[in-house]
């Protein structure tokens, strides 16, 4: 055996006996420093993540469960609970047998006489109100969730009757505006009455909307202005109006039936 | 005869060396004790952190199916909200008109005479038809329509058409656009 490498061996030997704890010291750094980079850093990271996931995990539960106590508040809302003057205003089907039983009604109430009606009211009974469930999203701008059923009527009677009548029908179910109006007016030579003729044109609005709501999306809300429309269309002439569920005969010239009026199909 | 010692010397040096070794080593297993606990109650938190989230993960699973089961109540809901803005929209198209007619009605007094109307709803323009039973009070629609007082509520006033009939009176037609701060809107709504 060479002299050099048997001192070497020796050497070492030496320094292994006599230096054990240096080596075990070192030992330990080395653990230490790999359990930090290899094992303490990416624990810290993923708690840190953990973490983040956390408190997003805990914000939606919140709103969650706001949501849930919303639900529940709303089925004792007193506004809800009055829900169906809202569909009558505003119903999710063209109104047309809603609106001729109305203006019928009006009619009555007010003495007036309707003499010309014309109204093309296209396809009719169709829901609107279908809810889709599908994540939250912004109305596209410009969409409108309502239409209007056109309509164009002749009132005759007496001045201050067809005023009232003029009034009254803006006042009823379905919400109904006059967007035409040309109104003629002249003295009876044989009474002192005063008689008018009035030429409509009135819209009668109808919602078309769709919503769209995920799970965590939150409840809107009632504001103020909304609260004093909900308290105006409870003042509404209320509607006697009740949907037919069956078919009353057939091979009938008059499709709609609805009293005070009688139809011919051109 | 005395003794010599050669390696006391390199004895002591040895000694002194062991003795710093075992100081290095002391504070390395103090160190790596630490780093090791710190490790343990990591560890340990992100079990608990994985424990808290699944828990929070089950609580929101049990809540969004009791949102779930109330779906038609919320549709029902989503849909009452959005129908009273509608109308609470339509309130506000449909009250310009009104409040134009009343508004004209009492500036031009009892003799002159509204006698139709059309309205644009969407763009809000409403055009009225005016008659006045003789030129003098004509006149005194058209001076009261070009006062500013008259005007400052509208972005557009035009008169136009203006005619005599075959009863003598004098009828003219006035379109009529609100600004949208005029006091007239703002103060005169019908909810």
């Amino acid at each position: 055996m060479p002299l050099l490498e048997s001192k070497n061996e020796a050497n070492l030997k030496l320094f292994f006996n006599t230096r054990q704890k240096i080596i075990l010291a070192m030992a330990l750094i080395w653990g230490a420093l790999a359990m930090i980079f290899l094992a303490i850093k990416p624990q810290v990271v993923y708690l840190f993540e953990l973490n983040d996931n956390l408190e997003a995990e805990r914000q939606t539960l919140a709103a969650l469960k706001r949501k849930v106590q919303e639900l529940d508040q709303i089925e004792f809302s007193q506004q809800f609970e009055r829900k169906e003057k809202v569909d009558e205003v505003l119903p999710s089907n063209k109104p047309l047998l809603e609106l001729l039983f109305n203006l019928n009604q009006a009619m009555i109430q007010t003495k007036a006489s309707v003499t010309e009606l014309k109204i093309s009211p296209g396809k009719i009974g169709e829901e609107t109100d279908k809810p889709t469930k599908s994540p939250a999203k912004e109305e596209e701008a410009g969409v409108r969730s309502f239409s209007s059923l056109s309509m164009d009527l002749t009132i005759k009677g007496e001045a201050d009757r067809v005023d009232e009548f003029i009034e009254l029908i803006e006042k009823i179910a379905p919400f109904t505006s006059i967007v035409e109006l040309k109104l003629n007016s002249r003295s009876d030579p044989d009474s002192d009455k005063k008689t008018a003729t009035a030429e409509l044109v009135l819209n009668t609005y109808y919602y078309t909307g769709s919503i769209s709501t995920s799970i965590e999306a939150q409840l809107p809300s009632v504001g103020d202005e909304e609260l004093r429309v909900f308290d105006t269309i409870q003042k509404f002439r209320p509607s006697e109006f009740e949907p037919p569920t069956e078919i009353k005969e057939s091979d009938v010239e008059d499709f709609f039936g609805i009293e005070g009026f009688e139809f011919n199909l051109d | 005869m005395k003794d010599i010692n050669f390696l006391s010397q390199q004895n002591r040096e040895l000694s002194g060396q062991q003795k710093k070794d075992a100081q290095i080593l002391k504070y390395a297993t103090i160190g790596f004790a630490a780093v090791a606990v710190v490790f343990i109650i990591l560890f340990g938190t992100r079990f608990y952190f994985q424990y808290k989230l699944k828990n929070l993960q089950t609580q929101i699973s049990t809540v969004s199916q009791q949102i779930d089961s109330s779906q038609e109540l919320e549709a029902n809901y989503l849909f009452f909200i959005d129908k009273l803005k509608i109308i609470k929209q339509l309130f506000d198209q449909r009250s310009n008109k009104q409040i134009a007619l009343s508004y004209f009605s009492s500036l031009f007094g009892p003799e002159i005479t509204i006698s139709g109307l059309t309205y644009n709803m969407e763009e809000g323009i409403l055009s009225l038809r005016v008659l006045s039973p003789h030129v003098f009070y004509l006149e005194e629609a058209f001076d009261v329509l070009d006062d500013s007082n008259v005007t400052k509520h509208f972005v557009t006033l035009n008169k136009t058409n203006l005619s005599r009939t075959g009863t003598g009176e004098y009828a003219f037609s006035l379109t009529v656009t609100f600004k949208e701060d005029s006091d007239l809107i703002t103060e005169e709504k019908e909810y």
